[in-house]
């Protein structure tokens, strides 16, 4: 008998078919094959260099364009998408979250000015505010090399917590006061600027944390109550005697709340209300933070783990674990990256998918970690050693192309 | 029943439904009405049609979805591409590459998109995850850089492999 004959045509199917289905066919390709192709030939290096190929990998990369979830592509955006640098955007992106996930920062400064430790923060893409020990709120310039260009001094005791928005930074104090400031006092204004737009008393310990939506403040404090306010006029609407221990942290998610407590429970609240809903029971300690974003709520503990809870349920999905110490804060934006800082010295960063710890930044606090917040490009954590650390993931990549 | 005449000349008779996958059959069907008219395809030769015909007739079948991007995570973002062939389709596609070629085109040009998904899915396979010079072999490529076109492609390349 014959041997079995095989047809052994060989087809360079790139350089044969039409463009456009030599495109069809390298979109079905990641990133990695599609690098490897452009080594194979000249006509080969110059498919892979077509841009709707890597808008087509930007995309559908997993969280990649969600960092700006308001964002819709309109038609004149698909016209134009086609000439935007994708494949710069794809590589800096890349770039970029492997630093998150392995490489680390590229730089870190420290900003110096508070005389004691720092025990909270927040940042956008231009400012950054803290408040410390010393009694004082900083803001910092982050668009001009991290310049300190305002202190407000008027709490009587340590800042404790603070947030802001457009209109007004609210900030809770060791003092036991709440004050609500004008965020839009003219930096370095002569004369210099006042204090604060009101003061909100009635609490009878330290005010722990706070938070705020378009017409109401909540605070909680040691004093294990949440208090509600009306932002407008400070009105005091409601107190909540909401955990047998010192309530640690609040977070508001559209129009509900949720408090961590020292009994080591986490609370859901409706926030027009105040009305209690449900409790997330499990860790084995008390809670220093908690986090609720995109239907996950995060708590971190004193027993030293992080659990996410889903609050519809109050199940326990995932516990994370790591530190050594207790978990003193929290940061989520949405997707799969969490942020924590510990009493062990460390900021972790955490993949909610794989349920792992990816990168631990071991050597930049020397004392408790007490506030951590990131954004695509950055991390700021503060802590007892009076440091405020700025680390730098992307200092060499254009941030206008790191977004879709 | 409608009547289709190939590259070669050679007619034959399958059931319209059938052929109404290809976008381009239906849309002339559509122009033409109701005819014992001999459609030719000048573009596809009758064993590509035989191979078209058993791929429209398996999918009529089982009207299954075809090849294509699915799946999506909890938080509703897109997942990365995630494709897997059935049995079927893999053993559908397994041809010599002249046939695949021809698939392709077939596919194309009778605008039947499950099919051209299936078909390119299928090349891309075939690319996925093998080395430069793999892919040479595979495809009986040459490797036309210089050396130091070749250094240069490498080093604009390395981004996604270095950590």
């Amino acid at each position: 008998m014959p041997t079995t004959c095989v047809s052994l045509v060989l087809l360079d199917f790139l350089t044969e078919l039409p463009p456009e289905l030599s495109l069809q066919i390298l979109s079905q390709l990641d990133a990695e094959s599609l690098t490897r192709a452009a080594l194979v030939s000249r006509d080969w290096h110059g498919f892979t260099l077509d841009p709707l190929l890597w808008r087509q990998a930007f995309l559908q990369h997993n969280g990649w364009s969600s960092s700006s979830p308001t964002h819709r592509l309109s038609t004149w955006d698909d016209m134009m998408a086609g000439i935007r640098p994708w494949r710069t955007m794809y590589q800096q992106r890349h770039r970029l979250e492997k630093r998150w996930t392995a490489n680390g920062p590229k730089t870190v400064h420290y900003l110096n000015g508070h005389s004691d430790s720092v025990y909270c923060l927040q940042f956008n893409d231009d400012l950054l505010v803290t408040g410390s020990r010393d009694r004082t709120v900083k803001f910092w310039d982050l668009r001009d090399d991290y310049r300190c260009t305002r202190t407000l001094a008027g709490h009587e005791g340590s800042v404790l917590c603070l947030k802001y928005d457009a209109r007004h930074l609210v900030t809770g104090s060791s003092d036991f006061s709440v004050m609500v400031w004008d965020m839009d006092q003219p930096p370095e204004a002569d004369p210099p600027p006042q204090g604060p737009v009101m003061q909100l008393r009635s609490h009878i310990a330290g005010v722990l944390d706070v938070a705020m939506s378009d017409q109401t403040i909540v605070s909680c404090s040691k004093d294990c109550t949440i208090k509600l306010w009306n932002r407008a006029n400070g009105d005091l609407l409601r107190s909540i005697p909401a955990h047998r221990r010192p309530v640690n942290a609040i977070q508001i998610s559209g129009h509900q709340m949720v408090s961590a407590s020292g009994d080591g429970l986490v609370n859901l609240w409706d926030v027009e209300t105040g009305n209690y809903i449900r409790s997330f029971e499990g860790h084995l300690s008390g809670l220093a933070c908690v986090q609720f974003k995109d239907n996950r709520i995060l708590s971190g503990s004193n027993d030293k783990t992080i659990k996410m809870w889903d609050p519809r349920t109050s199940e326990c999905v995932s516990t994370l674990t790591g530190h050594q110490d207790l978990v003193r804060t929290l940061h989520y934006a949405g997707g799969q990256r969490l942020v924590s800082g510990s009493y062990d010295q460390t900021v972790k960063i955490w993949d909610l998918a794989a349920n792992k710890c990816n990168l631990s930044l071991d050597n930049g606090h020397s004392s408790w970690v007490f506030d951590v917040q990131c954004d695509l490009t950055r991390l700021i954590s503060a802590g007892q050693d009076q440091k405020i650390l700025v680390w730098e993931f992307a200092p060499d990549l254009d941030d206008t192309l790191l977004v879709a | 029943m409608i009547r289709i005449r190939t590259s070669e000349g050679m007619e034959l008779e399958v059931e319209r439904e059938i052929m109404e996958q290809s976008m381009l059959i239906k849309g002339l069907l559509e122009d033409v009405g109701h005819s014992n008219a001999v459609l030719p395809l000048p573009n596809v030769s009758g064993p590509i049609l035989a191979k078209v015909i058993e791929y429209c007739r398996h999918h009529q079948l089982h009207n299954r979805r075809p090849a294509g991007p699915s799946g999506s995570t909890p938080d509703g973002t897109p997942a990365r591409q995630t494709i897997t062939l059935g049995d079927w389709d893999r053993e559908f596609c397994n041809v010599d590459q002249g046939a695949l070629y021809e698939l392709i085109l077939a596919a194309n040009y009778l605008d039947i998109k499950p099919l051209l998904d299936l078909t390119c899915l299928t090349v891309a396979n075939m690319i996925k995850g093998k080395m430069p010079d793999e892919i040479r072999r595979t495809f009986n490529v040459k490797n036309d850089f210089t050396p130091e076109e070749e250094e240069a492609v490498r080093k604009e390349n390395e981004w996604c492999e270095d950590r």
